[in-house]
């Protein structure tokens, strides 16, 4: 479903990803792990669609179709989802009419129907009360005030609204506990499904204990420089990237 | 009427610097218009003929305002003066209202139409305590209330364009609410203009004795799509604790001038609150004064503007805490694209004896496109100790990762926008006014966000 081929990403004319090829069928899940700075974020939002990032090689396409000239929300409502490793705090605009909005947008652009508030509140609910979402939260301005385990579940509960078919998550991991840890993987485990793949960012390995990979990637310096099944993290988690980046060299 | 005026102070001489020099092009049809009227002005008594005269000589010294003056640094009106805009003579009832944003609001709609009273479409207050006098109904006799409302416009908001008002007004709307009476809807004051090519001067003027708590809600609208000129001066008398709020909407044709001199006088512990939305006209223009007598006295101004095209607001405010413990605060936000350009002059002035001062003033501004332009210039100017002043202003554009958070989670450009922008202008409306009255508000940003994302995507966002 997706396959990034020698791809080559500047920003502001500094080359960050630098032939980095990566193919993945529907229903896997990968992880990629990678030292800071290594382009792991970068990654994510060419994926996404971010502006000031330019491919200057190489191509990517999802399903058949070349994403590099598309706009973000186009590639949202196709299904793909980033979870942010920062998400976004923004004033004045509550949760709830952010998710609503979004939900609907992006049922329009796919042609299916938009959902009243009220049918949207039932849905929002069911799937909030499993990510222990408060209903006081989908009352306050989006992200403002919450704690970095709450904008967390945040962004999962908005995968499990849009149910993408490709979800990015980039350090979902960081700055969360353990229990808010467990809390999120159950979330994102329970999303997955023979039809949804998954790219699992993470600096550390201990995600992968609770989001079981099928394979993991190095990233260093732009490139893939090795890949394996899920024994792989827990090898750079003994022996750190230093070792691997050094052999690979 | 048991209304004793409160003593008229002399004018506080702003930089009035007189432009005699080149005077006389663009004036010279106003004056001559201006002779006409009084000639024609037989329904009128003596002492109000006298009073144009005042305003005609005064005018004439004055010329219309230059740049040069202080208070009109970053709006130039003359060029805008040189089109000929016709005196309304007659007074025909008009065949098409506009919708405003308060339709849906019950109040006493009081319809002013090309600058004239229309008492068919209005609704009047009939109460004892109340009283509603219009100059066309009571020219030849204008009680002494009137008159005295007359006097300290001239007195207190003198300048070039209220002394036009003075001398070309073709009708005025007084009111009068006495102490203890209750009114139980707002006051909706409506200015349609219906003639084209037009030019009007109006006078509102609202007296609230002790005590008295009322709402005035305004609407500026036009049935025409053609340029018109309105010059309006409003006076606004708040005795011993009494309550304002004024809420209005400019929302006329994009081709209009409107031109406000506002003044307002408040007495011990009143509370004066303003919001304004604006986003009609071509140029529409506030120059405020406001003045805090009456120790604790608190005044709450706020608005928010939305411009397009080459669109122009200015908001001139000045803020006279001239007793002790008064609070003001002044939040003015606007969002601009295309060409427009916003400007807020804000100046407080803490006299000597005022302790006890709170003053705030804000300013911000969104500009969507290169070409927009905001002008911001608080100032304060202390003459007391143990007060509390600041303000701040920003300018700046939208938050670019907010714009991408939202895109990415599906929602479209112009959508993204819009609710960005909206959330920039409900926080203004929220903090003026409760639901009931702020929700009028945010469904015409609302509405005026639909009819404009073309305008608002501007340049594509294009990854
Ligand atoms: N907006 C930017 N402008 C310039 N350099 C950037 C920008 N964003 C990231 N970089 C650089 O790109 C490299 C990769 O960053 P990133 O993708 O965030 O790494 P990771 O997520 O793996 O920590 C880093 O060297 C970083 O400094
Ligand atoms: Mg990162």
């Amino acid at each position: 479903m997706l396959e990034i081929k020698n791809l080559h990403v500047e920003i502001g004319g500094k080359e960050i990803l630098k032939g980095l090829t990566l193919s993945i069928k529907a229903g896997e899940v990968h992880a990629i792990m990678g030292p800071n700075g290594s382009g792991k974020s970068t990654l994510s939002y060419v994926l996404s669609g971010r502006e000031g990032y330019e491919v200057t090689q190489g191509d990517v396409t999802y399903y058949g179709e070349r994403l590099v000239d598309m706009l973000p929300e186009d590639r949202a409502a196709k299904g793909i989802f980033l979870a942010f490793q920062y998400p976004l705090e923004i004033p004045g605009v509550t949760t709830m009419n952010f998710l609503r909005t979004a939900y609907n947008a992006q049922a329009k652009a796919r042609g299916d129907d938009e959902l009243d508030a009220a049918s949207f509140l039932r849905l929002v609910r069911e799937k909030a009360d499993l990510l222990k979402v408060s209903s006081d939260m989908l009352k306050r301005p989006l992200n403002v005030g919450f704690s970095g385990g709450e904008k967390k579940r945040n962004e999962i509960l908005q995968m499990a609204l849009f149910e993408p078919k490709l979800a990015i998550l980039d350090e979902t991991d960081s700055g969360l506990d353990i229990d808010a840890l467990k809390l999120v993987a159950d979330g994102v485990n329970a999303l997955r499904a023979p039809d949804r793949s998954m790219l699992v960012i993470t600096h550390y390995q201990r995600l992968l204990d609770y989001i079981v990979p099928d394979f993991v990637h190095v990233l260093a310096g732009g490139r893939i420089i090795k890949s394996g099944g899920k024994e792989l993290a827990l090898e750079l988690e003994r022996d750190g990237y230093e070792s691997i980046v050094s052999s690979a060299a | 009427m048991p209304l004793k005026p409160m003593s008229v102070q002399p004018t506080q001489k702003q930089t009035t610097l007189r432009v005699a020099a080149s005077q006389g092009d663009i004036e010279k049809p106003y004056l001559d218009a201006c002779e006409r009227v009084l000639a024609e002005g037989v329904r009128e008594s003596d002492w109000l003929k006298a009073h144009r005269r005042e305003g005609i000589e005064r005018f004439k010294a004055y010329g219309f305002p230059h740049r040069r003056v202080e208070a009109w640094k970053f709006t130039d009106l003359r060029p805008k003066m040189k089109e000929q805009f016709n005196l309304v003579r007659g007074q025909e009832t008009p065949q098409h209202v506009v919708v405003t944003p308060f339709d849906e609001t019950p109040s006493y709609r009081l319809f002013i139409n090309d600058g004239v009273f229309e008492s068919a479409l209005s609704s009047v207050p009939k109460q004892n305590g109340v009283e509603i006098v219009t100059l066309r109904q009571s020219g030849q006799d204008l009680p002494a209330w009137v008159k005295d409302q007359l006097v300290s416009t001239a007195s207190l908001s003198s300048g070039p364009m209220l002394e036009l008002g003075t001398a070309l007004m073709r009708d005025g709307l007084f009111i009068y609410i006495a102490e203890g009476t209750v009114l139980d809807r707002p006051l909706h004051v409506i200015f349609q203009t219906t003639s084209e090519t037009a030019q009007y001067h109006t006078r509102l003027s609202i007296v609230l004795e002790k005590g008295v708590e009322a709402t005035l809600l305004e609407s500026h609208v036009s049935a025409n799509g053609q340029a018109s000129f309105h010059n309006q001066a409003t006076q606004i008398q708040l005795g011993e604790g009494a309550i304002l709020r004024h809420i209005s909407v400019e929302a006329t044709h994009k081709e209009n001038l409107h031109v406000t001199s506002l003044n307002a006088r408040l007495a011990q512990s009143a509370s004066y609150t303003a919001m304004s939305a604006v986003s009609g006209g071509a140029l529409v223009r506030t120059e405020a004064k406001i003045m805090l007598e009456g120790a604790g006295a608190r005044t709450n101004l706020s608005g928010v503007y939305m411009l397009v095209e080459t669109q122009h607001c200015d908001h001139t405010i000045v803020i006279d805490h001239a007793a002790p413990n008064c609070t003001s605060r002044q939040v003015y936000q606007g969002v601009l694209t295309e060409s427009a350009r916003g400007v807020f002059q804000g100046k407080v002035v803490v006299a000597k004896g005022a302790g006890g001062t709170d003053a705030h003033q804000l300013s911000r501004a969104l500009l969507l496109s290169d070409k927009a332009e905001a002008d911001a210039k608080p100032e304060l100017e202390i003459y007391a100790d143990d007060v509390k002043c600041s303000h701040g202003a920003t300018i700046g554009e939208l938050d670019r990762e907010a714009l991408f958070y939202l895109r990415a989670r599906g929602i479209p450009l112009g959508q993204a926008k819009s609710l960005l922008i909206e959330a920039f202008l409900d926080d203004v409306v929220e903090g003026a006014a409760d639901e009931v009255l702020s929700a009028p508000i945010k469904n015409h940003i609302s509405n005026w966000l639909k009819e404009h994302e073309a305008q608002i995507i501007q340049e594509g966002h294009r990854p």
